[in-house]
């Protein structure tokens, strides 16, 4: 890496150093195609296996760096560094970074040679989270966890676009489910490693909370590293041909923007219609994930009285029942409904509201409450693998899939964004503190109540299901 | 490059666990699996917020930390803050043995919002090392122990 940096600066190339910056992490040039096409068989089968594993894996790891200030959300809390409402603040300031990070990013993904691209987001990602162990005012950590966000929208729109680029129409499902799993890896290291980190002993090592953002620092480097080494640029960079052709899959063909600029062809994402419902439809379930993620573990541990240890170990149950639910997405929606994805929204829907309202109005029992975030984590991973993305991907033109996933994703983080900084604001609303002074120090205990909250998280799955099952007819595009 | 990566992650793991515990904390960090030997000894409070907005709050103090007439006084242990003032309904004294058992009633009305309730047993009543609290409101319930020796109060008692 180092030497590729040195390579950029000291080159007796006449161009500016911005060019070279740009240069270096643009795709390649179009090769001619060779014509040894078992050649061509051997490199498709090597670089397919390859980009499967290395997004799956480093997208997963990336997210450590991203959730690991839910983590330690309730000891801040509780040691008075931030209110819940600078929390919620800090929060969004990451959701809204990656929303902008998303679709300014999904843009340059399409330019972009991605393994160059995905590790210098996770590697500026990494900065970010050393910088935030060491801040304790808001508005610091509220720009750092913001330009963070940004960082962390090169990993998606890379991937995606590295998924379009290897693989075809038919089997895309499978492997974007393969892929989606990422988010569940990711979120589980987060939710019991990190949780691991700072929880009391016995159950954790009981480190201050500091270590919540530079161990992830540390595993985000290490993704950068295997990006920067092994993921590929695309098949035609690499004088392979398109993987429509190369499979013989291809689909519906619009001839009439078939030789359209790929700019133009990005511009021309915006005037699908569907396109901006599923983008709210994504941007509703977006904030019902959120919430879970952000305040689950601290809902958990205020009104149900968990530690933090076990907290976050029910929010792992529902992010490991996610790798699930985006396997069952793809295989469910592939097979059983010939590549339609709203049937299996409707489905993979239902299974994420039931349990939802189970987990906050059902028996307060911890094995009902497991097993309802199991299944809620199951249909949640499922439908969101296909609001947010896949769905998208099938109905945009395949050569600017970066930049429909980009659209959708900045609508789907600004949902996300103002549901951080609302639940915060409601849940700061509602605190009483309980105070205990003696002498000069002050014993503070503080009281939440998350009855609107809790209204606002259901009501916007219920408004994301209806506006994805709008798009029953809705079919996929070449 | 090998042998590089394993020496960087001894040392981060000695690093991880070298910073995790601090020697100074040690009684507050055990304290919560040994209150309980000393639990029946030390004072308690128990405070009730309901739905309707009464506030109830009972004290039970040994006799040799604190004198009768500074139980009486409502203020000298109970101070709540809310959009709306409360009203104090009642205070009643109870002797128990070595204790005295206070009960304190506010009365904060239906649509009224707390702000801050200060609890000042600590403050007030200087021999008072430990206090084991227990809070109830409408949404959640919390029980603790707060002790002067720690930064913060002690939760998960046995």
């Amino acid at each position: 890496m180092i030497s590729a940096l040195q390579r950029i600066f000291s080159s007796p190339d006449r161009r500016s150093v911005f060019s070279r910056i740009i240069g270096f992490f643009s795709t390649g040039k179009e090769q001619p195609i060779t014509a040894d096409s078992d050649y061509i068989t051997e490199q498709f089968n090597y670089h397919r296996r390859n980009v499967v594993v290395l997004i799956t894996l480093c997208y997963g790891l990336g997210y450590v760096c991203r959730l690991a200030f839910n983590v330690v959300k309730k000891p801040l809390m509780d040691a008075g560094v931030f209110t819940p409402e600078e929390v919620g603040i800090i929060g969004a300031t990451l959701l809204y970074g990656y929303a902008l990070g998303k679709f300014t990013n999904g843009f340059l993904a399409d330019h972009a040679h991605v393994g160059r691209f995905f590790a210098g987001g996770l590697f500026l990602s990494a900065m970010a989270n050393m910088g935030m162990g060491f801040s304790e005012l808001a508005w610091v950590s509220a720009l750092l966890w913001g330009i963070n966000g940004w960082f962390q929208g090169f990993g998606a729109p890379s991937s995606v676009v590295s998924l379009s680029s290897w693989y075809s129409n038919s089997e895309r499902g499978r492997y974007y489910g393969i892929w989606s799993t990422a988010h569940s890896i990711g979120e589980g290291l987060t939710y019991l490693g990190v949780a691991w980190l700072i929880a009391e002993a016995p159950k954790g090592l009981g480190l201050d909370w500091q270590w919540g953002f530079w161990t992830p620092a540390l595993i985000c480097i290490f993704g950068a590293y295997l990006l920067w080494r092994y993921l590929p640029d695309k098949p035609r960079a690499l004088g392979l041909p398109t993987i429509a052709d190369w499979k013989g899959d291809h689909g519906k063909i619009d001839k009439e923007h078939q030789d359209e600029s790929v700019w133009k062809t990005q511009l021309r994402v915006l005037t699908i219609p569907s396109i901006w419902i599923l983008a709210l439809a994504s941007s509703s379930m977006y904030v019902t994930r959120y919430a879970i993620n952000s305040w689950g573990n601290v809902y958990l541990q205020e009104i149900r009285g968990f530690d933090l240890f076990d907290a976050n170990l029910f929010i792992f149950f529902n992010t490991a029942a996610g790798i699930l639910g985006c396997l069952a997405f793809g295989l469910v929606s592939d097979k059983f409904f010939k590549a339609r994805r709203p049937p299996a929204n409707l489905i993979f829907g239902f299974c994420e509201i039931v349990p939802l309202l189970v987990i906050f109005y059902g028996p307060q029992n911890n094995v009902v409450l497991a097993i309802a975030m199991i299944v809620y984590g199951f249909g949640l991973s499922g439908i969101l693998a296909s609001l947010g993305g896949l769905f998208a991907i099938d109905i945009a033109p395949k050569k600017v899939a970066g930049a429909a996933m980009g659209f959708i994703g900045i609508f789907s983080y600004i949902g996300a964004g103002a549901q951080d900084y609302i639940s915060g604001k409601m849940i700061y609303d509602s605190e009483i503190i309980f105070a205990f002074p003696h002498g000069e120090q002050n014993f503070n205990i503080f009281f939440y109540n998350y009855d609107k909250p809790i209204i606002f998280w259901v009501g916007a799955s219920v408004v994301s299901i209806l506006l994805a099952s709008s798009l029953w007819k809705v079919k996929a595009a070449d | 490059m090998t042998v590089k990566l394993v020496l960087l992650s001894v040392g981060i793991s000695a690093l991880l666990v070298g910073c995790g515990d601090k020697q100074e904390a040690s009684f507050c960090k055990s304290h919560a699996k040994e209150h309980q030997i000393h639990q029946s000894d030390i004072t308690q409070i128990e405070i009730n917020y309901s739905e309707q907005g009464l506030i109830v709050a009972q004290v039970k103090v040994a006799k040799e930390n604190v004198q009768r007439d500074v139980l009486s006084n409502m203020a000298n242990i109970i101070d709540v803050k809310a959009v709306r003032a409360c009203t104090n309904e009642s205070v009643d004294i109870k002797e128990a043995g070595n204790y005295y058992q206070a009960s304190y009633s506010l009365n904060c009305g239906l649509d009224n919002k707390l702000k801050k309730v200060s609890v000042l047993v600590l403050d007030n009543l200087k021999t008072v090392e430990e206090v084991e609290v227990a809070i109830s409101t409408p949404s959640s319930s919390k029980h603790f122990v707060l002790n002067r020796q720690c930064d913060s109060p002690i939760f998960n008692i046995n």
